[in-house]
């Protein structure tokens, strides 16, 4: 006698047996097999009712899972549109500022060389400047120009021009408030 | 539009965690009983199983607000986070009590000869089945009370299909011999 499809017969019994070769299979074995007709017997009266006592379930409280999503969409859209005009302001306010700095520095410093120009005298254009602005620190283009009297006024000034720039830039932290006071 | 009980149980859940207490309500509307009794049976006691139904769906209902994916069946999920929650119960209390009065309450609300004669057979069938070892008994409860399909139970006790089978069988041979002198 063949071994007893026991798997097959459980999955005949509740329908879930999908494979006909094997169903074949099965009932050819059940037509010899005494055992798995009972068994099969007993499986079908085993049905789901047999257990089923008319319990009633508690109450459960359903709790929102989260908040619905058109609300979360629309809070996530405020929230991007504020760091997005923080960001635009931010950004104008220091780019003019830079601006402004700038334009600042140079029109004192073409000022004072042209006072220079027509005074004759660099130095005292110098000591203009560094009164103007009294974070700077313009001791060495001070002695530079002291020691180059050859130079014309012209030509030192575009070298003073550059020398205070590259000074107002290396004190601009400190310069700033001051030359906008 | 179909109702929310119509609907599947994969677009209930997507809307449930879209934010509609209406969605997971129908779900919980549609496995409260199968759930409940699965629970109650392999519980034992009434006030225990109510502890134990409501620490499952509390737990699905954290699942599903984080870490829940749409991986395989939301019914077969849910009986897996009750298998868990029994399981550790157990470990916990090392005994589950059987609750047998409930049976015999059963039986004497019922009135006619078949219906005793019938309540009779549950209440064997019933101490039988809590007689079983604890695999058989899983497979037997999620088969009879909750109605899953041997697959599904499979998944849901995370065990291949030839296992759960075999439990099966093995169950069926038990609950036959002690069924014998009702029979």
């Amino acid at each position: 006698m063949s071994r007893c499809p026991v798997n097959d017969l459980i999955l005949y019994a509740y329908g879930e047996l999908e494979d006909p070769e094997r169903e074949a299979a099965l009932f050819a074995h059940l037509r010899t097999c005494k055992s798995c007709q009972e068994e099969l017997e007993f499986l079908r009266n085993l049905q789901r009712g047999d257990l089923e006592e008319g319990a009633k379930p508690p109450p459960v409280a359903v709790p929102p899972l989260r908040a619905p999503v058109h609300w979360r969409f629309h809070w996530l859209r405020v929230a991007a549109g504020i760091l997005l005009f923080l960001f635009a302001a931010g950004t104008t306010w220091w780019l003019t500022t830079q601006r402004q700095d700038k334009s600042a520095f140079d029109r004192a410093v073409q000022n004072e060389i042209l006072l220079a120009a027509q005074t004759d005298s660099l130095m005292a254009a110098l000591r203009n400047l560094n009164l103007a602005f009294p974070g700077l620190d313009s001791g060495s283009v001070l002695a530079d120009c002291a020691g180059t009297e050859v130079l014309s006024l012209l030509g030192n000034a575009e070298r003073l021009l550059s020398d205070l720039r590259d000074d107002f830039q290396a004190h601009s932290g400190s310069q700033k408030e001051v030359i906008f006071q | 539009m179909n109702s929310l009980h119509q609907q599947s149980d994969a677009e209930l859940v997507r809307q449930a965690k879209r934010g509609s207490t209406k969605a997971l309500d129908a779900l919980v509307q549609r496995y409260a009983l199968p759930l409940y009794s699965f629970i109650r049976a392999l519980a034992g006691s009434s006030s225990l199983a109510n502890e134990l139904y409501q620490e499952t769906w509390y737990r699905c209902f954290q699942a599903l607000r984080t870490r829940y994916r749409e991986r395989g069946h939301f019914r077969t999920w849910l009986f897996g986070i009750a298998v868990n929650v029994v399981r550790q119960s157990r470990q916990q209390s090392r005994t589950l009590p059987l609750d047998e009065d409930r049976f015999d309450t059963l039986v004497s609300q019922e009135h006619s000869e078949d219906e005793v004669v019938n309540g009779e057979r549950k209440r064997y069938l019933y101490r039988a089945i809590a007689r079983l070892p604890e695999p058989e008994r899983e497979v037997v409860l999620l088969r009879l009370q909750s109605d899953l399909t041997f697959r599904e139970i499979a998944e849901v006790l995370n065990k291949p299909l030839n296992t759960v089978l075999s439990h099966m069988h093995r169950a069926v041979k038990r609950l036959r011999s002690e069924l014998k002198e009702l029979a």
